[in-house]
């Protein structure tokens, strides 16, 4: 049930960080990746704009939303990173409503 | 054995609203509340202010929620005022948006005849048909024939609203007894009442009682040789992801929340005692959205819940004072956000004075022995 991570193969995967490729460890969480690789914002809230990082790391805050693979607002805490994935930080998004929104 | 004028049995948004209106006048109010949370529509609702179109087959209901709304903004001031919370009401004005033309039609015979019991005006809205409501919403989906618009519906924050209630009760004197599910109700030969809690170890003692303990309400007029002809029904809400810049009216598809995320709903399925999530519910509801705002296809649900409404045969409150048990007082209704000014004001006037006349009189069950 529980292994012990090797983080010193550090290098393990590649994935895409908006859009640039970046090496990381595997096995860990793409919140855990996004906290390791610099002190960036993960996120504005869409409310207040305000910035916005992991808080909780077990999937109750929802402050670590991210778009993973194409799908925005997925908890980075809860996905483990896998190679080539693909993850963008959600900074100040249009909205739903705008033109250039999602798919509108 | 504590003595009180008044003792509320339920401690909801409808007994506190009470509550309040007692212990505003003066009495001496004990809410006795249950320890369990299983049934609380007072938790599990959209925070609709909602007028359109209650009452348009029956025209003190109508009225009863056009007082209430109209006093609604007032009412958001002095609970301000007492407590310092802000339950956030806006009369934003809102929609019934039509799936289809009899739907359309349906709701616009609705709102005639809703306006019909409005001689002197106070009932004013409008048809949007489609070309008006695309120019509202432009991406509204292609099967909607239009809506309703009426300017008088709004929303709150339902639980800004219930904890303002609580500390106004508070702030006013009255006692707040929690973890006290109420068993059985004893009327004292020499005048007024006594009411054990949980397992009969403690009691309360008071000249009248008020039962405003929604479903629970039942079981308590029973022994009490009432029959109160309420029944669950179960409503299941969506709750949306936070979204930017939501610039939507609520609907009877959906409200905007302060926090981004948007509640879709409701269901209503007849199911008893019985507040689990069902998936079919669930598909329905969001297919119901999606055919009017094909954009929810891009947006997340990350919650869902349900509650059960307390629904009476004709979907109206009951308020009066039981004919078997004379100062014992029953107000139930689902409407409890809507007609909260009604039961701080005219509801606790009427049970302070004994006396449900004028716009309460019709809401008493003798409405249903036809």
């Amino acid at each position: 049930m529980f292994s012990l991570i090797d983080l010193c193969a550090a290098n393990a995967v590649g994935v895409y960080l908006d859009g640039e490729p970046v090496q990381a460890p595997a096995r860990i969480s793409v919140a855990a990746f996004l906290l390791m690789h610099s002190d960036q914002p993960m996120r504005h809230s869409p409310v207040n704009d305000e910035p916005r990082s992991a808080f909780c790391m077990i999937g109750n805050c929802y402050e670590c939303l991210v778009e993973i693979d194409g799908h925005p607002n997925q908890q980075g805490c809860l996905v483990t990173l896998t190679d080539q994935m693909r993850i963008v930080r959600q900074l100040r998004r249009p909205s739903v409503f705008s033109k250039g929104g999602r798919d509108e | 054995m504590d003595e009180y004028d008044v003792l509320i049995v339920g401690a909801g948004v409808v007994g506190t609203a009470i509550g309040y209106g007692l212990a505003k006048r003066g009495r001496r109010v004990a809410m006795l509340d249950d320890s369990s949370y299983p049934f609380r529509a007072s938790l599990g609702n959209q925070g609709m202010v909602w007028r359109q179109p209650k009452g348009y087959n029956h025209r003190p209901y109508a009225n009863l929620t056009a007082s209430a709304v109209e006093s609604w903004a007032a009412f958001a001031d002095e609970l301000r005022d007492e407590v310092g919370i802000d339950c956030a009401y806006q009369r934003t004005g809102g929609l019934s948006i039509a799936s289809g033309p009899e739907e359309l039609a349906g709701l616009t015979r609705a709102m005639r005849a809703l306006q019909s019991h409005f001689t002197s005006g106070g009932c004013e809205f409008e048809i949007y048909d489609r070309s008006k409501l695309t120019t509202l919403y432009p991406s509204i989906g292609d099967e909607v024939p239009g809506a309703i618009y009426t300017p008088y519906d709004g929303i709150c924050n339902p639980l800004a609203l219930l904890k303002a209630l609580h500390h106004a009760f508070k702030a006013r004197g009255g006692d707040y007894v929690p973890a006290s599910r109420v068993n059985r109700i004893e009327a004292l030969a020499g005048g007024g009442f006594k009411v054990f809690v949980e397992h009969g170890e403690r009691a309360y003692r008071a000249a009248k009682v008020v039962l405003a303990a929604g479903l629970g309400t039942l079981k308590l007029a029973q022994a009490l040789g009432a029959s109160v002809p309420i029944k669950p029904n179960r409503g299941q809400i969506l709750v949306t992801e936070r979204l930017r810049d939501v610039n939507l009216l609520p609907s009877n598809i959906l409200r905007p929340n302060q926090s981004g995320s948007l509640l879709i709903g409701a269901s209503s399925d007849d199911v008893g005692y019985d507040t689990s999530l069902e998936l079919v519910a669930s598909a329905n509801i969001a297919n119901r959205a999606l055919r009017i705002f094909p954009w929810l296809a891009n947006v997340r649900v990350v919650r869902m819940w349900s509650a059960l409404r307390i629904m009476t045969p004709d979907g109206k409150p009951i308020y009066q004072e039981l004919p078997g048990a004379r100062g014992v007082f029953v107000a139930t209704c689902h409407s409890g956000i809507t007609l909260a000014p009604v039961h701080a004001h005219a509801v606790a006037e009427a049970i302070d004075r004994d006396t449900f006349g004028g716009e309460l009189s019709p809401f008493s069950m003798e409405r249903f022995d036809v």
